[in-house]
């Protein structure tokens, strides 16, 4: 075979590739979110895709069956565990990236470890001290819980992040007249921002896409997945495909708002 | 402007040892440069005394003050760093201005500061551009800008040219020499090139291993090393070091090079020596005062243009001569060299200067 056959059956082959990953990631997608649509007795109807649509089971559920105060929920703990695994992961991610000290890579190991265990193990136990300490049921509740699962992410993003920016531009702010804080918040802080905002979404995707925990933790106050886990998927076909567009909708919006960011997260720069 | 003075300075990192006791005094105005190659301790220097590090061992002094465990910001310094550090996200003004927004000067002074400095630095066309959007060249004139701006006490350079191509180094070099004097600022800059060391220096610190080896002005550092190192560091092609067998006799020593001999009028000790010539000074036809001649075969010649490179054999010892005139024969010729006498360096086998 000659090079230039053989050149142009690789690139044949690599865009049978992309078109067979596009296909098996996009189609499900499509076909969920066109079904969420769906007027239910079109869905069972013998055609290729629904004929008739309807806005009746997303009203529904946002509306009458609780989704909209599910998603309120969601959105809550979802921020508040950003902000709560920020103010713990940040200056951990910073020491991380800056400092060599004694134990630091058996730390970082650590921080990966503590994912080793099923999160079933930590959501039991957890129930119970909640309801010792008056913490059941509520949201702050299960954004302290999101917050022990997202913080391993959110220090070593954090610290490659950090390790991203160069240490020059700080050692310049240092020559000329600031101290360590300032250096921190006129220097680093701002070259950091990209980073620190993909990785604040995706620890608010962590919380927002979270069962098990939220639905342990919670009996009113559920979340939206906690609550699509326990009414929604008793329901009828068409529900379930209209709580699926509600839980998803988000995240791709997230995606294309992240997709610029993302690289960089991990600790690759693309200029 | 202050006088900058480092003594018995030592820093280790872990179990290496980069600076072994350095000892320096930097006059008031003077541009002092610390040459020397890739891991002497010439940037851990620099950034002792800019504060960035501190020693192990040792003191700092600015004037008679102590600065040796001050932090950066208290010790009324600037820097230009070999990567510049020119930060991103601000405009080429909002850099330059940037020292002096923190040290609270009015807004109306910080503006005609910044615009002096631009105008100094020809960068006046820059200021609304953020970084990624100049040359290598205009954001290491952003960084020389910022810093001048604030009118340190000590101007720190690290290597400011290593990433600019050949043309603009060589016209960016005369030009801080140039800015140094306008602006009279004491500066100690690092550099591994020797040309720049030359042009930029009023005095050179060359540095090897952690140590300084020898201070002095550009011309006394190159005409008269203290030792082998600097010897063979300055210099392109470096100066040619010979290892000969010194016999004292009587008031006078002979050295064996080669199948030759050299007399000199003076009492050494006895054993190996190293004789060192610098290129140029080997000569084709013979000077008007005492030298010495030698008898060589022509191995090589190197045209440069302007100049030639002759390398020669004497026996088995090579000997590179360096001319600007018509090479006296071609490859393979014997000819005849000659060396004053003045010019030759003899050296101990450890590298200490003898004559």
């Amino acid at each position: 075979m000659d090079p230039e056959t053989r050149a142009r059956l690789w690139g044949i082959a690599r865009a049978f590739t992309v078109v067979l990953i596009m296909v098996w990631i996009g189609v499900p997608l499509a076909i969920s979110i066109l079904y969420a649509f769906a007027d239910p007795q079109a869905l069972y109807a013998r055609t290729p895709i629904p004929l008739k649509y309807s806005l009746y089971q997303v009203k529904f559920l946002l509306f009458e069956a609780g989704a909209l105060d599910a998603v309120k929920n969601s959105v809550v703990v979802a921020l508040m565990t950003v902000a709560l695994s920020f103010i713990l992961g940040l200056p951990a991610g910073y020491a991380f990236a800056r400092y060599i000290f004694p134990g630091r890579d058996a730390l970082k190991l650590a921080l990966i470890g503590v994912r080793m265990f099923p999160v079933m193990i930590i959501g039991v136990p957890l129930v119970a001290l909640y309801a010792r300490i008056g913490l059941s049921d509520s949201l702050v509740g299960v954004a302290l819980a999101h917050t022990a699962m997202a913080l391993p992410f959110v220090v070593l993003i954090t610290s490659s992040v950090f390790t991203g920016v160069p240490r020059d531009l700080e050692e310049a702010g240092m020559v000329f007249g600031l101290g360590p804080l300032g250096v921190f918040t006129r220097i680093t802080l701002p070259l950091a921002l990209p980073g620190l905002a993909a990785s604040g979404m995706f620890t608010f995707l962590l919380s927002w896409n979270e069962v098990f925990i939220a639905a342990v933790l919670t009996l009113t106050n559920r979340t939206l997945p906690a609550f699509i886990l326990t009414s929604a998927l008793a329901s009828p076909d068409y529900f379930k495909f209209a709580a699926n567009l509600i839980i998803v909708a988000p995240a791709l919006l997230f995606v294309f708002l992240a997709r610029r960011y993302l690289v960089t997260m991990w600790g690759i720069t693309v200029r | 402007m202050v006088e900058v003075r480092l003594e018995g300075v030592v820093k280790r990192f872990g179990r290496a040892t980069a600076l072994k006791g350095i000892n320096l005094e930097v006059r008031d105005g003077e541009v002092m440069v610390l040459l020397g190659p890739s891991g002497c301790g010439k940037t851990t220097t620099l950034r002792i005394i800019a504060g960035l590090e501190k020693p192990d061992e040792g003191r700092v002094y600015f004037g008679d003050r102590d600065v040796t465990f001050l932090p950066p910001r208290e010790r009324n310094i600037s820097m230009v760093f070999q990567s510049y550090a020119v930060w991103p996200h601000m405009k080429v003004y909002d850099n330059i201005a940037f020292p002096l927004k923190i040290k609270k000067v009015p807004e109306q002074e910080v503006r005609r500061r910044v615009k002096w400095a631009a105008e100094l630095l020809q960068i006046e066309d820059l200021l609304d551009r953020y970084p990624h959007q100049l040359s290598g060249g205009q954001r290491q004139r952003v960084a020389v800008a910022r810093a001048i701006v604030v009118e340190p006490e000590v101007l720190l350079m690290d290597e400011p040219l290593s990433n600019l191509d050949a043309l603009l180094r060589v016209r960016m070099r005369s030009e801080i020499k140039k800015l140094q004097r306008r602006v009279g600022v004491t500066m100690i800059y690092v550099t591994h090139d020797q040309t720049e060391a030359m042009v930029i220096a009023d005095r050179i610190a060359v540095m090897s291993e952690g140590r300084i080896m020898q201070v002095g002005p550009p011309e006394e550092v190159y005409e008269d090393p203290a030792n082998t190192f600097v010897a063979g560091f300055l210099g392109s092609p470096s100066m040619n070091l010979v290892e000969a067998e010194a016999r004292p006799s009587g008031g006078s020593t002979a050295i064996l090079l080669g199948h030759g001999e050299i007399r000199i009028p003076k009492q050494l000790e006895g054993g190996r020596v190293i004789v060192g010539v610098r290129p140029e000074k080997i000569l084709f036809k013979p000077p008007d005062e005492g030298h010495i001649m030698l008898e060589a075969e022509i191995d090589f010649i190197e045209n440069l243009g302007s100049d030639k490179i002759i390398h020669l054999r004497l026996g088995d010892t090579l000997l590179v001569a360096k001319t600007v005139e018509e090479p006296p024969g071609s490859q393979g010729s014997r000819v005849r060299v000659y060396v004053r006498l003045r010019d030759l360096k003899v050296f101990r086998p450890s590298g200490e200067r003898i004559l």
